[in-house]
């Protein structure tokens, strides 16, 4: 699977250096805490991508740097996205999937589809994260009935995501500050009742690169309206697209 | 225009007032946090050592229910009564026992006092800490987190009984869950799990369950220690899965107002294990 991955990532790559399109990286460090974490975490993502024609095609991995829960490997994906504009406004198409071994036993491998859109002041996204765990082939070792028994998998096909923010200056403004919720944060995925509040603040340093830094709010039990504390965290990364 | 501010203004007070059972400050902060409550559940089972129920027999059942909402309890009646029965070990209610107020837990309080036969196991959901409620759980019921053990001549089963009222575990009940499973996954027969919140969900949800790391922790340990059960409540809901060597079930509510209610009964053998639902209608 590895090997496979490295494959994947070096073709995009390869390809990107000679076609015509334009490649981008965005590079982020995300460090906080949570319940699960309470000494903290230290994660590092890159994510490649490549957009032609309207379509950019992605891939992207976050590496646990500090208190991994199994393996420095923390979660990868590889994505598509296609621009589409209805009566002079652009939607963006997204579909990625992700796979997350957060355990020598269980994968957790999401399937998402998103649709967004921006105006002005306002960002949204609505999508759906098909969530699956699948025992691994450790775990399948263990208990080799489980795949005829049918208990290798647990699926959560409907799980409602969302992305909503509020931002000071318009879209095409060099610099810009908002404040959102979501219950997603790109590379990990909740439940629909638990959103996250979220600031954001980017940067467009250049025509190239942009920077940008957020600061995240996890709480728990919001929908059972006995809520708490449950983690926050900070997120800053850097965007750099290529020349067309 | 200021028809409608008035409006919204109006909207929240008079679903306030409407709503008896729901404790709006409750989405924002909770009196006690999850870690607070497992460390004050840890000083009183300091004084209160783990419980074990002797079995002669290398076969039993232990009952579990949830979501009585206390109130009225013509169902929980019932299910207190099957947990009379000699083949019951035990009886677990995972949660929302009450609705949150003082009169919900005079009630349960003098219900249970009429159980003495029954070796009944609590932990609070969402709804018993509702307006504070921990201050009246606590004082009555004692710890949220703790385990009990059914032994038997065939060997000892463990019952780990988690706190999740406020929506999640909390760091410090999960390092304890962790030192539960390695001391006795080597020992036990079998493992059970019991907490308020559900760890799956069925499709779109206005309930909220676990957040997702907290879930994979939970599933991690399952796995690596083999728990056979795990049984939520609170999404009134029956919803049965397997992944792996664990059941996890959501049971029906068992609450009087509420169509499709049930307990659950599983059945510990030394040669197997298996569960049914007893419908309560």
């Amino acid at each position: 699977m590895n090997v496979l991955k490295t494959i994947c990532l070096t073709l995009l790559l390869f390809i990107a250096s000679y076609a015509s399109g334009q490649l981008e990286i965005e590079s982020a460090l995300t460090s906080g805490q949570n319940q699960t974490k309470p000494e903290g975490f230290l994660n590092l993502a890159l994510c490649p991508s490549y957009e032609i024609n309207n379509w950019t095609l992605g891939a992207g991995t976050e590496l646990a740097l500090l208190n991994p829960q199994n393996t420095i490997l923390d979660v990868w994906t590889i994505n598509a996205e296609r621009k589409m504009i209805v009566k002079e406004h652009e939607y963006k198409l997204y579909g990625g999937f992700f796979c997350r071994p957060f355990s020598e036993y269980i994968r957790e491998l999401n399937l998402v589809v998103e649709f967004s859109t921006e105006n002005n002041h306002l960002r949204a996204m609505i999508g759906n994260n098909s969530r699956i765990w699948r025992l691994s082939g450790k775990a399948l070792e263990q208990w080799p009935e489980a795949d005829s028994a049918g208990t290798a998998i647990k699926k959560e096909w409907r799980n409602f995501l969302y992305c909503f923010s509020y931002h000071l200056k318009k879209t095409d403004h060099p610099w810009n500050i908002g404040i959102g919720f979501s219950n997603t944060n790109g590379f990990f995925f909740n439940q629909e009742t638990m959103p996250m509040l979220f600031g954001r603040y980017e940067n467009n340093i250049s025509k190239s690169m942009q920077l940008y830094a957020e600061c995240w709010l996890q709480q728990s039990g919001g929908a059972n309206l006995q809520a708490q504390y449950y983690g926050f965290f900070v997120k800053g990364g850097l965007v750099w697209k290529s020349g067309k | 225009m200021e028809k409608w501010k008035i409006i919204i203004l109006l909207l929240p007070v008079s679903l306030a007032s409407c709503f008896h059972d729901l404790d709006e400050t409750g989405a924002f902060h909770s009196k006690y946090n999850a870690n607070e409550r497992f460390e004050m559940s840890q000083e009183w089972s300091s004084t209160h050592p783990f419980q074990i129920i002797l079995i002669p027999d290398s076969d039993y059942s232990v009952l579990f229910c949830s979501d009585t909402h206390i109130g009225t309890y013509e169902e929980f009646n019932l299910v207190l009564n099957a947990a009379k029965s000699p083949s019951a070990a035990a009886l677990v209610v995972a949660g929302d026992i009450t609705r949150g107020h003082p009169e919900s837990y005079d009630t349960l309080e003098t219900l249970m006092n009429t159980a003495d036969s029954v070796n009944w196991f609590f932990t609070p959901g969402n709804h018993d800490l509702y307006f504070g409620g921990w201050d009246e759980y606590f004082p009555r019921f004692g710890a949220s987190s703790y385990y009990f053990v059914v032994s038997t001549p065939a060997g000892n089963d463990v019952f780990i009984i988690l706190d999740s009222g406020s929506g999640t575990l909390g760091s410090l009940q999960l390092d304890w869950l962790t030192e539960v499973l390695e001391s006795f996954h080597s020992s036990a027969r079998h493992i059970t799990i019991a907490t308020h919140l559900n760890v799956f969900k069925d499709g779109f949800g206005t309930t909220s369950g676990l957040p997702i790391e907290e879930v994979n922790v939970l599933l991690d340990l399952c796995a690596r220690y083999e728990v056979d059960y795990v049984i939520g409540g609170h999404d009134h809901d029956r919803n049965e899965s397997e992944l792996g060597p664990t059941n996890y079930i959501i049971m029906d509510q068992c609450h009087d107002d509420e169509d499709g209610s049930s307990y659950l009964e599983i059945n510990y053998g030394s040669e197997s294990i298996n569960h049914d639902f007893h419908s309560l209608e």
